[in-house]
């Protein structure tokens, strides 16, 4: 058995797959490592072993790279052998492989990616930019977020569109992104939220609390929709706990008190001229 | 009442409207504008009843001439009134946007005036955002029953999706709760939409420049449980609806205890397990082939509280099974319980490489245990010899239970509640 390290990014793993199938690898006999006391370089372990003349042309079915830039971002460790195990049979048996929604490695594969593909979706919907005066009177729009897997990179591009014009930097614990009006670029990340408050949260809190119909209390949905680690970082998030509480008494309030008994021919005050 | 109050008179006036989608609409980031509309809209949020947050959802004013009984903002509710500027809804919207809150606004009114003076102050709203604001985000306006077709017609202009609610479910219920509104009316409405979606969308397949009409096309919504009106009525009129006026969706909203409520209207929990089915009956129709008709068991019927619609037919029509998953065509295998569309199309494509038994079933993430009573597969399968005993409904059953006002949703039904698009 043969441990190669990669160094966890998806081009770095395709480079080393590249090379270890040029060589006619078999997936049983190399494993894949992040470790960095562990595992050859890539490139000893390629210089290691003489090139198969009988190894395929390398032909990876269409749907193996956008599948695999997914896998990629996901955190679970068993990821590059998994990939390596399918792209071996991918080459081949051909794309079919890939197909087959019952055979278990692609399933594995289809499993991450989706596991990936939700994290992404919710890094899009539950990144919280503060605004911060800079100055000469510029603004920057800086949030702090706790993504499951390592998906900033498959997500900052919509920020990109969404947000053109704006200035914006989004901060993860293990990178950041920045948007400065005309380019994305990365580094590295900060380990907690470092932002200020801004004052349109009291307003956004203000709202949260009232679009909720507290006769309609779900706490079960709610965790399903909204898991708890998430709430750390959410301003809404303080609010939770709270609005839980209070949700039966203010039923039961409402209850206790409808509309006395024959208001029906009240008019409604004209709406105030401001 | 300074900017925060007021934020929560409106916002808390406008949920009961069920409707938080913000999806179907297609329209692009501008370089110099701010936001896009996706085609399928983002969740931004859930409030502890575990609905989604995806809109700013606001009345511009909860005063109102009507008095609709079910309604907690109507004329003699004796609740505070309070009002937003169009100006001062466009700009939260936009501050709002711009820390990722939402995806846009959905902004109704309170009846002021007159129809068409109320429409004019929606539309302002929206002017401001697209105009001023360069806003691309997702715009949904309320169509004011009675007002005039040009406003009609500037409002999808502007807005991503339009929607007029049809409010109860039959004329008679509308006489009697709510006198002010008209079934007709509304219903032209709708019509007058539906011309001009159609138009819109053939003038932009000759003319690819021509300007968009709501995008997202229009809804609607009903309360439910306001008034005695049965299920089979209501799912009826839903399938009218969707077929005279080509709406999206339609919205059930149970009818819930609000501050100062009508005391003549039910005090009691809003029947969220009744309002849960009708979502899962409405999907049966848009979704798996079902009529109306069928849905029910007879057309002055409810639905089954205790399980869902899909199973229940499957139940009164035990003779269609056991349907093999192996060579069943697709239209039969929507009406396998436990076999979602999503399932569906995963059994189609895998078996065009094995033969499917209970392992392939379970990996393909189809509701083995549920479906396992109604089909054939590769493999054993034991649980087929319940389809023919006489106890196989109360197997399904859940052990009887009184449900209170916090548990209702309980169980299975809690997770799989939505009222969210696919």
């Amino acid at each position: 058995m043969r441990v190669v390290r990669v160094d966890g990014s998806f081009e770095g793993w395709r480079e080393v797959a590249r090379a270890l199938l040029a060589r006619g690898m078999p997936p049983g006999e190399v494993a894949f490592t992040e470790e960095e006391q562990l595992g050859l370089l890539p490139d000893e372990a390629a210089q290691e072993l003489p090139r198969d003349p009988a190894a395929p042309v390398m032909r990876v079915p269409a749907a193996f790279l956008p599948l695999a830039r997914k896998v990629a971002c996901h955190r679970e460790p068993s990821r590059w052998d998994r990939l390596y195990h399918v792209l071996w049979r991918a080459v081949r048996q051909g794309g079919r492989v890939l197909q087959d929604a019952a055979d278990e490695d692609v399933l594995a594969l289809e499993r991450m990616a989706a596991a990936v593909r939700r994290d992404v979706e919710r890094v899009r919907a539950l990144v919280r930019f503060r605004r911060i005066a800079v100055d000469g009177g510029d603004e920057w729009f800086v949030a702090f977020h706790r993504p499951e897997h390592r998906t900033l990179r498959l997500a900052a591009p919509f920020f990109a569109r969404r947000y053109a014009p704006m200035r914006w930097s989004i901060l993860t614990p293990e990178a950041s992104a920045h948007w400065d009006r005309r380019a994305l670029s990365f580094g590295p990340g900060v380990p907690r939220d470092p932002g200020p408050e801004d004052g349109a949260e009291a307003l956004w809190r203000a709202y949260y609390a009232a679009t909720f119909n507290p006769a309609r209390l779900n706490e079960r949905l709610l965790r399903a929709h909204l898991p708890r680690r998430h709430w750390e970082t959410l301003p809404e998030g303080r609010d939770i706990a709270d609005l839980v509480r209070s949700a039966r008494p203010r039923v039961e309030a409402m209850q206790a008190s409808p509309s006395s008994a024959a208001p029906r021919q009240v008019r409604a005050p004209p709406p105030r001229r401001r | 009442m300074d900017r925060l109050a007021r934020l929560r008179v409106l916002a808390g006036a406008a949920r009961y409207d069920a409707s938080c989608a913000s999806c179907g609409s297609d329209r692009p980031a501008q370089r110099r504008g701010i936001g896009d509309g996706a085609r399928s809209g983002i969740c931004h949020s859930f409030t502890p009843d575990g609905r989604c947050i995806s809109l700013l959802k606001i009345l511009l004013t909860n005063a109102c001439m009507f008095d609709c009984h079910y309604c907690a903002n109507r004329r003699s509710a004796d609740v505070p009134r309070a009002r937003f500027a169009p100006r001062e809804v466009a700009d939260l919207a936009v501050e709002f946007y711009r820390r990722n809150y939402i995806e846009g606004l959905f902004l109704s009114s309170g009846i002021v005036r007159s129809a068409d003076h109320t429409m004019e102050l929606l539309i302002e709203v929206a002017r401001i955002l697209r105009q001023e604001h360069r806003f691309g985000g997702y715009v949904h306006l309320k169509a004011i029953p009675g007002a005039s077709e040009d406003l009609v017609a500037r409002a999808g202009l502007l807005a991503d999706r339009l929607s007029v609610n049809i409010e109860l479910p039959t004329a008679a219920d509308l006489a009697r709760l709510a006198p002010d509104k008209d079934a007709g009316v509304i219903e032209r409405g709708m019509h007058a939409i539906r011309v001009r979606l159609e138009g819109a969308a053939a003038e932009r397949g000759r003319r690819p420049g021509a300007p968009r009409f709501a995008t997202a096309g229009q809804t609607t919504q009903m309360v439910i449980g306001a008034s005695p009106t049965n299920d089979g009525t209501i799912l009826a009129r839903a399938s009218q609806l969707y077929q005279a006026h080509a709406l999206r969706r339609v919205y059930y909203s149970a009818y819930s205890p609000t501050p100062a409520a009508d005391p003549g209207l039910p005090l009691q929990a809003p029947p969220l397990v009744r309002e849960h089915r009708l979502y899962q009956a409405d999907w049966l129709m848009r979704f798996y082939g079902f009529e109306a008709a069928e849905i029910v068991e007879r057309p002055d019927a409810d639905l089954a509280l205790d399980i869902d619609p899909k199973l229940a037919w499957a139940l009164r029509h035990r003779a269609l099974f056991p349907v093999d998953v192996n060579t069943a065509p697709r239209e039969l295998l929507l009406r396998v319980p436990g076999l979602g569309v999503r399932g569906v199309e995963r059994i189609l494509d895998a078996r065009r490489f094995r033969r499917l038994g209970p392992a392939e079933l379970a990996r393909l993430r189809v509701a083995v245990g549920r479906a396992s009573r109604f089909v054939v597969h590769a493999g054993p399968n034991p649980a087929l010899r319940t389809l023919d005993r006489e106890d196989l409904a109360a197997r399904f059953r859940p052990p009887p239970r009184q449900l209170g006002l916090f548990e209702a949703l309980a169980g299975e039904a809690a997770v799989t509640a939505r009222t969210g698009e696919l």
